[in-house]
C-alpha cells in the first residue's frame, strides 16, 4: 500500500538540476575569508578598486583574522574581478600573518583548505606561496611540523610538508585563470587536491612525515610566515579562502563546491546534492521495486531503504557508499542487465542521477541499521583442544620408572604402556653423537670430538655435548633454515626474471637470514621473535637510538613474500599481499589457516570474514612498497635505511615494513577496510574496524584505534592469553627433532588438523616453555636429554608392524637428511667447509660456504635445494618432503661438485692417514658415518679399489670415496 | 586396467626379491591402484609409478605448444568482418573496467583468412600449414581468462590460480597417472628463454618435488648431470655395484625399508637414464627427411623446428606432459607494437614446425591418444594500442586442440562481432583444465591433494567439461 502511494505520489517527478542554494558546510570551518566582505559585517563591502586592505576579517566565528601593518605589503581589492565579484590582489611583494591561528587540532590531524583565486604562473625561479601553517619553534628545533601550499615548477599546486615531502597536483591551477583548489590532508600522510570538482592528484607522505601540530600555529597568506625567502610571495588574485580542522565527506565537499561554484560562476562538477528521499527512491520506485521490494523480493533484495541497498541480497551488498564502480546495483543497471529485457529501463540522466547519488557517499535521511552477524560459533569450537589453554598438568605415573630420564619420558612410556610397548634399547653412542650434531648443527661430528665424546664416561657427558652444540654458531645456522621454510624465504623477493636481479646484494633479504641466525644464536625469548618479525619497525630500540635496525630486519618476514606481480592491477597487489601476510601469519604462529576466510566465512574454523577484513584492515594500514607504481609499471620495494642517512651517506637498508597503507594505492593512510565480497576488491561491502579475531579476544574487545594495529596483533599472539603460539612452536620444535611433530599437522591447528598424538605432553611442552622465558634452548636440551629422542632407531619388524607410523614414539624415526645437510656434511667431509657467516648469499653451488648462504630464488627451482626437497619458498612450507628420484642420484653420479667433494675426500684421506688401506678406509667410515669399517665392508672397498688400481692411487680412492658418498647411510640418520 | 586389485609396494618387492633391479618399472608397477587410494609413503618411495585414473582415458600424453605473451586470436583463428568495416572507428560500447592501458579505436586485422578443410575452418593467411590440418584441429574462440598481466594470467593458465602458489597442469597429471617410462621425467617443460613468471608456471607447489616439471632450456645439454664426466660405463659400472652391496649391508634391520630400496633403485635408474634420456632427447638420431618436415636447419624454424620433434621423441617415449614455449626471447607473443612486421614473424617460426608434429603424430598412430594444445595466457584487444600494436585481452580469446579424444574440424564458442567479449560458449581457463583431466581420465572434482586443512584441486571449485568438443 505504501509503496503504491509512494508511486502515484512520485510518478511526474522529474529531476532537473535545480540551482537551488547549497549552504555552505560551517561544521569545523576555522577560517573563512572572503573579498568581498573584507571586514566580515555580513554586507558587501563598497571599497574602490585599487584600496589597500589591511585587515581580512575571519567569517568563522574563531577570530582567525589575517593583518599586514606595512602599506607596501598589503593586497589591493579589486571589483568585478571573478564571475562578477570582487578580488585581493596579491602584486608579487604582498601577504598577510597571524601569529596564531585557532581552532587547528595538536597532533597529526586533518585540515581542509579551498581557495577561489586567480593565481599567476610566474618566473620558474619562485616558488609561490598561497597559504603557510608553520608549527616549528624558534630555532628551528622540530621542523616538520607545518605545512604549505603552493607551487614549485611548473604551477602544478603542491601541498608540502615544512622542511618534509611534498605532494604534488597533476593539473595545472597557477594558470591566470579563476579556478576552485581544494587541498586536503586526513592525518597519517594522506593528501588529496581536487580542482573544479575533479580528483586532482592524490598521495601518502612516508618519507619526511608531517610530525603533527603544536598548540601555536603560526599563519600566513601569500608567503611563508616570516617572509623568507624574498622570492615566494603570491602574485594574482584571491576571492575566498576557507580552512576546516577536518576533512569534509564527499557530500559536503559537493555542497562547498556548489557554492563557491555558483557564488563566483566557475565551471566546476559541483551541483546540487541528491538525496534518497526526495531524487533517487523515486527512480527506484519506478524501476526496481516490483521486483525489489514490498512482496517480492528477488535474490532476498530490496532496494526500498538505504540499509536494503548495504544489507544487500543474496549476492552481497548492492550499495558501496562513495563508489559507484562498486555498487552493484548501479552496474547492473548501467550495465542494462536491471531491469530485466522488455521493462522500462532508467534514463540517462536517471542513471547519471544514481551514480552521483553514490559518488557523493549516497546520502540519506534514514537511520541506518545493518545486521548484526549470524552467530559462526558452535560447541564443538569452544571444546576443541587447541582453543583452550595449555593445561598445567603433571607427568603420569609409570610402571617402568626407571626409564624416566625427564618428564617427556613419563608421557611417552604411559602410552607405550597402555598399547602393551615400551622404549626401544638405548641407541649407541656413535648413534647418538652422529644424530645430535646432525640435529643440532646440520653436520657430521668431527672425529676427533667423536673421539672425546665416546671417551668420557662421566654422566652428562651427553648433557655436555649438547649444551656444546647449542653454544656453537653452527646451531643458529641450522636452526634459522627451519624457521626459514616457514616463512617462506627466499633471497629474491620477485619470481619475475623482468626485474630479477643478477646479485642477490641488490636485495636485503638477507640480512632478515641472518637476523634468524643471530635470534637462534643468542636465544632470543620466542614470543620476542614473534613481536619483531610482526612489529619490529615499532619496538624502541633497546639502547636508545633514533633506530632500531634488528626491528626493522626482522618485518622482512611480512615483506618477502609471495603475491600478484601483476603490473596493471595495482589494486589487486594490495589485497593479495595482506592476503599473504594474514596467511602466513596464521600458519606460522597460530596454526590457523586464517587465509579461508578472505572469500567467506571459514568453513571449519571460527574465523569470520568480518575477522579476516578486521585483520586486513591491519596488514592495509602497513605497507612494504614504495608505491604500487603507474598502472603496466613497476612497484618498489620498500628499503629503510638502518643508519640515519644524516649519519651515513649511503647507509645500509633492509626491506621493512612501514606504517601507513600503500601509497599510491587504493586505501593509502591507516584505515578500516571493507570486506571483499568473495575476495574481490572490485565487490566492496561494509566497513569493520581493525581488531583481533574475536573468537579468540571476545566480541566486546575494543577496535584498534592508533597506529596500523600489528603492534597490538604482535603482543596478542605472543602473549599467554593466546592459547596457541607456544603449542605451535614446542611442536615445531619437536618435529624438527623427531622427523614428525606431536601434532602432525604443524601450520593447521584449526578443526581440521590431526590431534596431538600426546596432548598432555604437548600442553606440559608449552606450558613449561612459557615458564623458561621461551626459550628455545632450554626446550632442545629438555628433549634431547630424554630417553624418548635416545632411542635407538633399529627395531624388529614385529615392533614395528605394531606400530608402523611411529604414532606411539617406541623408537627414533630414522631419516634422510635435508638437501642442506647433505651438501654441508659433503663440503665437511671434504674439509671444505668455509662455515663463515651471514652476508648476501651466493649463487653458485660450487662455493664452499654452508647451504644456507647459496640463494634461494623463487624463479628457479631447477637447482641442487629444490631437487632433494628443499622448501618452495612460493608459501610457508611447515614440513619438507621426502621424495626419492632418479635425478637425485644422477646429482650424485656425475654433477662435478659430487665429484669434487669426493676427490677432496680422497686427497685427505692420502695426505692424513699412513698408507695402510684398512686404516685409510677406517678413516672414511669414521669422517662419513661416525663409526668402524666392518669386515665385510673393508673387503668391498679393497674390491673397489683393486679394480681402479691401474688408474692411479688418487683415482681409486676417489672411487670409494664418491661410492661412500652416494651411499644410503651418507644421507640417511638413524 | 584400471580397476585391477591393489598391490602394495611391499608386496611387488617381495616378488621381484632383490628390489628393482633392472627389471622393467613399468611394467611391474602398471597394476598399482589409482588417485586418492595410493598411500602416500608408498607414492614419495616411487612417486612416478605409473597408476590408473579415474576412467577410461581418451588422451594418454599432453603437448602443450605455448605462446608466452598472448597471441592475437583477431589475426589467426578468429574472424572479425565487422573490424575491417569500423576500423579506425571507436569501440561502440564501454570496455571493461579492468584495463591495463587505455588503447584506441578498433584495429583491423592486416591479414586474410581463408576457409580450410572440409569443416571450412577459418584460418589467417600467416598460418598456411597449420591451416592445412584444420580437419583435425578443434578451434575454441571463446576463451575467458581472469587476469590482465601476463604474470597473473599465464600463472592462471598453467596452474589454475592467478596469485599464489599451486602445482601446475603437468604436474597434477604426473601425479594423478605416474609416467610411462621410467628412464624419463614424466613431465618436460621446454623453453629456450626464460618465461615471465619462471619456475612457477611448472611449479608442483605443494605437491612432491618429484612432480614438478623439469626444464630444459638447452636442446644440447638437455637434462642436468646426465653425462658421466669420467665417460666410462664400465668403472662406472662396477662403483654402482660396490655402492649396491654396501647398501644391502646397511639396509640390514632397518625398518625404512621402503625408501633404502627406492634410493637403490634410483642409482640403477640413473645408470639406465644416462643412456636412454640422453638418446631420447637426441634430435641427430632422426633421419634428414624428419628434419625436414619440422624445419630443423631452416633459420626461420630450426629453434621450435627442433622444440616440436623433441616433444614427438619424448611422448614416444611415454613421457606424460610435454609444454613447449616458443621463447626465443621472453614474450614473444606480446605484441604491442610492432605487430604488421613480428606477428608474422613469429608465425612464421611455430607453422611449419607445428604441422609437422600433427603430420608426425598422425602417421605414427599417436595423434589418437596424445593430445596437443595451442595457445597463450590470453589472447590481444581488437583496439589498437599506438598504431601498430594490441593490448593484453582476456575476455575472449583462442586456443585450440587437437588429438586425445577432441573433435577435429570443429569451431566451439564465439566472440562477439568486434572479438571482444567471449558471447557464446564461454569456456573459462577452468573449464579448459577440467576437459584436459576429463580426456586424461579423471574427473576435476575428485583428483584431489589434501594440504593445509583442505582438499586442493587443479580447478578450485570452478569447472566444466566441455563435453561438446570430445569426440
Amino acid at each position: 500500500m505504501l509503496v503504491r502511494n509512494l508511486c502515484l505520489l512520485t510518478c511526474c517527478f522529474c529531476w532537473v538540476p535545480e540551482m537551488s542554494a547549497e549552504p555552505l558546510p560551517e561544521n569545523g570551518l576555522i577560517l573563512w575569508l572572503s573579498a568581498g566582505d573584507a571586514n566580515g559585517d555580513g554586507v558587501a563591502d563598497n571599497v574602490a578598486t585599487g584600496a589597500h586592505v589591511a585587515k581580512w576579517v575571519d567569517k568563522s566565528g574563531l577570530g582567525n583574522h589575517v593583518e599586514q601593518k606595512l602599506t607596501g605589503r598589503q593586497p589591493t581589492l579589486r571589483r568585478d574581478a571573478i564571475g562578477g565579484k570582487p578580488v585581493l590582489r596579491f602584486d608579487g611583494g604582498d601577504c598577510w600573518e597571524l601569529a596564531n591561528v585557532a581552532g587547528l587540532n595538536v597532533g597529526d590531524q586533518p585540515f581542509y583548505a579551498v581557495f577561489v583565486l586567480k593565481a599567476a604562473m610566474v618566473a620558474p625561479h619562485n616558488n609561490p606561496r598561497l597559504l603557510d601553517l608553520r608549527g616549528e619553534d624558534s630555532n628551528n628545533k622540530e621542523p616538520r611540523r607545518g605545512f604549505w601550499i603552493g607551487y614549485q615548477q611548473n604551477g602544478r599546486n603542491r601541498l608540502g610538508i615544512a622542511y618534509g615531502d611534498e605532494g604534488e597536483a597533476t593539473r595545472t591551477a597557477w594558470n591566470d585563470k579563476p579556478n576552485l583548489l581544494e587541498v586536503s590532508y586526513e592525518g597519517s600522510g594522506r593528501w588529496t587536491q581536487t580542482l573544479n570538482g575533479e580528483p586532482d592528484g592524490l598521495g601518502t607522505f612516508s618519507d619526511r612525515t608531517f610530525l603533527g601540530f603544536r598548540k601555536t600555529i603560526r599563519l600566513s597568506i601569500g608567503q611563508h610566515y616570516g617572509i623568507t625567502p624574498a622570492n615566494t610571495f603570491y602574485r594574482g588574485d584571491l576571492a575566498e579562502v576557507l580552512l576546516y580542522n577536518r576533512t569534509l565527506v564527499p557530500a559536503e565537499q559537493n555542497m562547498m563546491g556548489a557554492y563557491l561554484s555558483r557564488k563566483y560562476q566557475i565551471n566546476t562538477t559541483y551541483g546540487p546534492t541528491p538525496r534518497f528521499e526526495k531524487d533517487v527512491r523515486p527512480i527506484l520506485a519506478r524501476r526496481c521495486h516490483k521486483c525489489h521490494g514490498g512482496d517480492k523480493l528477488e535474490g532476498k533484495l530490496d532496494l526500498r531503504t538505504v540499509s536494503d541497498m548495504l544489507r544487500g541480497g543474496e549476492s552481497g551488498p548492492v550499495l558501496v557508499r562513495g563508489h559507484p564502480e562498486h555498487s552493484h546495483f548501479l552496474e547492473m543497471v548501467a550495465a542494462g542487465e536491471m531491469p530485466p529485457a522488455g521493462e522500462k529501463r532508467p534514463s540517462d540522466d536517471e542513471i547519471a542521477l544514481l551514480r552521483r547519488w553514490v559518488k557523493l557517499g549516497a546520502p540519506a535521511d534514514e537511520r541506518i541499521v545493518l545486521p548484526l552477524p549470524t552467530a559462526l560459533y558452535r560447541e564443538e569450537h569452544r571444546s576443541h583442544w587447541a582453543f583452550q589453554q595449555p593445561a598445567s598438568v603433571r607427568p603420569p605415573a609409570v610402571r617402568q620408572a626407571e626409564q624416566v630420564r625427564t618428564p617427556i619420558d613419563a608421557f611417552v612410556l604411559k602410552r607405550l604402556e597402555d598399547k602393551g610397548l615400551g622404549f626401544s634399547p638405548q641407541a649407541s653412542r656413535a648413534t647418538l653423537a652422529r644424530r645430535a650434531w646432525f640435529d643440532l648443527t646440520g653436520l657430521p661430528p668431527p672425529p676427533d670430538e667423536l673421539d672425546a665424546f665416546l671417551a668420557d664416561d662421566s654422566l652428562d657427558a651427553f648433557g655436555k655435548v649438547v649444551d656444546g652444540l647449542l653454544a656453537s654458531p653452527a646451531y643458529g645456522q641450522r636452526w634459522a633454515r627451519h624457521w626459514l621454510d616457514v616463512a617462506r624465504y627466499a633471497d629474491y623477493y620477485d619470481a619475475n626474471p623482468a626485474t630479477r636481479v643478477a646479485s642477490c646484494e641488490s636485495t636485503e633479504a638477507w640480512r632478515y637470514r641472518d637476523w634468524v641466525v643471530d635470534s637462534f644464536n643468542g636465544d632470543l625469548p620466542f614470543d620476542q621473535f614473534i613481536v619483531h618479525q610482526i612489529a619490529g619497525d615499532l619496538l624502541p630500540s633497546p639502547t636508545g637510538d633514533e633506530i632500531y635496525p634488528a626491528g626493522l630486519i626482522a618485518t622482512t618476514f611480512l615483506s618477502n613474500g609471495v603475491w600478484d606481480r601483476g603490473d596493471a592491477d595495482k589494486e589487486k597487489i594490495v589485497s593479495d599481499m595482506a592476503d599473504d601476510q594474514i596467511d602466513t601469519i596464521g600458519k606460522a604462529f597460530l596454526g590457523l589457516t586464517l587465509g579461508c576466510a578472505r572469500c567467506h566465512d571459514h568453513k571449519f574454523d571460527p574465523v569470520s570474514q568480518e575477522d579476516y577484513y578486521a585483520l586486513a584492515g591491519i596488514f592495509y594500514s602497513s605497507h612494504i612498497l614504495q608505491s604500487l607504481g603507474t598502472k603496466g609499471g613497476e612497484y618498489t620495494i620498500n628499503r629503510v635505511p638502518l643508519v640515519s642517512p644524516s649519519v651515513m651517506p649511503n647507509p645500509p637498508l633492509a626491506m621493512a615494513v612501514q606504517e601507513g597503507g600503500t601509497p599510491g594505492g587504493l586505501f593509502p593512510g591507516i584505515q578500516d577496510v571493507p570486506i571483499h565480497i568473495r575476495g574481490s576488491y572490485t565487490r566492496l561491502g561494509r566497513v569493520v574496524p581493525r581488531r583481533l579475531p574475536k573468537f579468540f579476544v571476545g566480541d566486546s574487545s575494543a577496535p584498534i584505534t592508533s597506529g596500523s594495529g600489528r603492534r597490538e596483533l604482535a603482543a596478542w599472539i605472543a602473549s599467554k592469553e593466546n592459547p596457541l603460539a607456544a603449542r605451535v612452536v614446542v611442536n615445531r620444535v619437536w618435529q624438527w627433532h623427531f622427523g614428525e611433530g606431536l601434532v602432525r599437522t604443524p601450520n593447521n591447528f584449526g578443526m581440521r588438523s590431526q590431534p596431538p598424538t600426546h596432548p598432555a605432553l604437548l600442553d606440559w611442552l608449552a606450558v613449561r616453555f612459557v615458564e623458561d622465558g621461551w626459550s628455545l634452548k632450554k626446550l632442545h636440551r629438555r628433549i634431547m636429554l630424554s630417553t624418548t629422542y635416545q632411542q635407538s632407531s633399529q627395531v624388529s619388524r614385529e615392533q614395528s608392524d605394531r606400530d608402523p607410523d611411529n604414532v606411539s614414539l617406541g623408537r627414533f624415526a630414522p631419516r634422510r637428511l635435508e638437501a642442506e645437510a647433505i651438501r654441508d656434511a659433503m663440503l665437511f667431509v671434504a674439509g671444505r667447509l668455509d662455515s663463515s657467516p651471514g652476508g648476501p648469499a651466493g649463487n653458485d653451488l660450487n662455493i664452499q660456504r654452508r647451504s644456507l648462504y647459496v640463494q634461494t630464488a623463487r624463479w628457479n627451482r631447477s637447482n641442487f635445494a629444490s631437487l632433494f626437497d628443499a622448501a618452495n619458498p612460493d608459501a610457508s612450507t611447515a614440513k619438507r618432503n621426502v621424495s626419492t628420484v632418479a635425478p637425485q642420484s644422477l646429482f650424485l653420479l656425475n654433477n662435478d661438485f659430487a665429484l669434487a667433494q669426493a676427490k677432496h675426500v680422497a686427497e685427505r684421506l692420502l695426505r692424513e692417514v699412513p698408507n695402510d688401506e684398512t686404516v685409510r678406509i677406517g678413516r672414511a667410515y669414521k669422517m662419513l658415518f661416525g663409526r668402524s669399517a666392518s669386515g665385510e665392508e673393508i673387503e668391498i672397498a679393497k674390491q673397489l679399489l683393486a679394480g681402479a688400481n691401474k688408474q692411479g692411487e688418487q683415482t681409486a680412492w676417489t672411487d670409494l670415496a664418491h661410492v661412500l658418498l652416494c651411499s644410503n647411510e651418507f644421507v640417511y640418520l638413524d | 586396467m584400471w580397476n585391477q586389485p591393489n598391490l602394495s609396494r611391499r608386496e611387488m618387492l617381495a616378488r621381484t626379491g632383490c628390489g628393482f633391479g633392472l627389471l622393467g618399472l613399468a611394467d611391474l608397477l602398471a597394476s598399482d591402484s589409482a588417485g586418492e587410494t595410493v598411500r602416500e609413503s608408498d607414492r614419495a618411495a616411487d612417486p612416478y609409478a605409473v597408476r590408473a585414473p579415474h576412467h577410461a582415458p581418451r588422451a594418454k600424453r599432453v603437448i602443450f605448444l605455448y605462446m608466452p605473451g598472448g597471441p592475437s586470436h583477431v589475426d589467426l583463428f578468429d574472424p572479425k568482418p565487422r573490424l575491417l568495416k569500423d576500423n579506425g572507428k571507436p569501440l561502440p560500447f564501454e570496455k571493461p573496467k579492468l584495463e591495463r592501458t587505455k588503447t584506441s579505436n578498433l584495429l583491423a586485422s592486416p591479414w586474410k583468412f581463408a576457409k580450410y578443410g572440409q569443416a571450412g575452418t577459418e584460418v589467417s593467411e600467416l598460418l598456411p600449414q597449420v591451416a592445412s590440418h584444420m580437419d583435425d584441429i578443434c578451434v575454441v574462440r571463446s576463451l575467458v581468462a581472469d587476469n590482465i598481466n601476463h604474470s597473473g594470467a599465464a600463472l592462471q593458465m598453467c596452474t589454475g590460480e592467478q596469485a599464489f602458489s599451486r602445482p601446475s597442469m603437468g604436474s597434477w597429471l604426473t601425479y594423478g597417472l605416474g609416467t610411462e617410462n621410467q628412464n624419463l621425467p614424466g613431465f618436460v617443460v621446454v623453453s629456450p628463454a626464460a618465461v615471465f613468471q619462471g619456475a612457477q608456471l611448472w611449479a608442483s607447489s605443494f605437491l612432491p618435488s618429484a612432480y614438478q616439471g623439469t626444464l630444459v632450456r638447452d636442446l644440447n645439454n638437455p637434462i642436468a648431470n646426465l653425462r658421466d664426466p669420467n665417460g666410462n660405463p664400465v668403472r662406472q659400472r662396477s662403483k654402482l655395484d660396490a655402492l649396491r652391496r654396501l647398501n644391502e649391508i646397511h639396509r640390514q634391520n632397518r625398518v625404512i625399508d621402503g625408501q633404502l630400496d627406492a634410493r637403490i633403485a634410483s642409482f640403477e635408474l640413473a645408470f639406465r637414464m644416462q643412456r636412454e634420456a640422453s638418446d631420447a632427447f637426441d634430435i641427430t638420431h632422426e633421419s634428414a627427411s624428419m628434419h625436414k618436415l619440422y624445419g630443423v636447419g631452416d633459420a626461420t624454424t630450426d629453434q621450435f623446428g627442433r622444440q616440436c620433434l623433441l616433444a614427438r621423441r619424448l611422448v614416444e617415449r611415454g613421457v606424460r606432459f610435454v609444454q613447449l614455449f616458443d621463447a626465443p626471447k621472453n614474450n614473444a607473443w606480446d605484441h604491442h607494437s610492432g605487430l604488421r612486421e613480428e606477428l608474422p614473424k613469429r608465425c612464421a617460426a611455430v607453422d611449419q614446425p607445428i604441422a609437422a608434429l600433427l603430420t608426425d603424430l598422425k602417421a605414427r598412430g599417436l595423434l589418437d591418444d596424445t593430445l596437443v594444445l595451442w595457445g597463450g595466457e590470453f589472447g590481444r584487444t581488437p583496439t589498437a594500442e599506438g598504431n601498430n600494436g594490441r593490448e593484453h585481452h582476456p575476455f575472449g580469446f583462442t586456443m585450440w586442440l587437437a588429438g586425445g579424444g577432441t573433435r577435429g574440424g570443429m569451431v566451439y564458442g564465439a566472440t562477439d562481432e568486434f572479438g571482444w567479449h567471449a558471447v557464446q560458449d564461454k569456456v573459462h581457463v577452468h573449464d579448459l583444465h577440467a576437459t584436459i583431466l576429463h580426456l586424461m581420465g579423471f574427473d576435476h572434482e575428485k583428483l584431489t591433494y589434501h594440504h593445509s586443512g583442505r582438499d586442493y584441486r587443479l580447478t578450485d571449485v570452478h569447472g566444466r567439461v566441455i563435453k561438446e568438443i570430445i569426440v
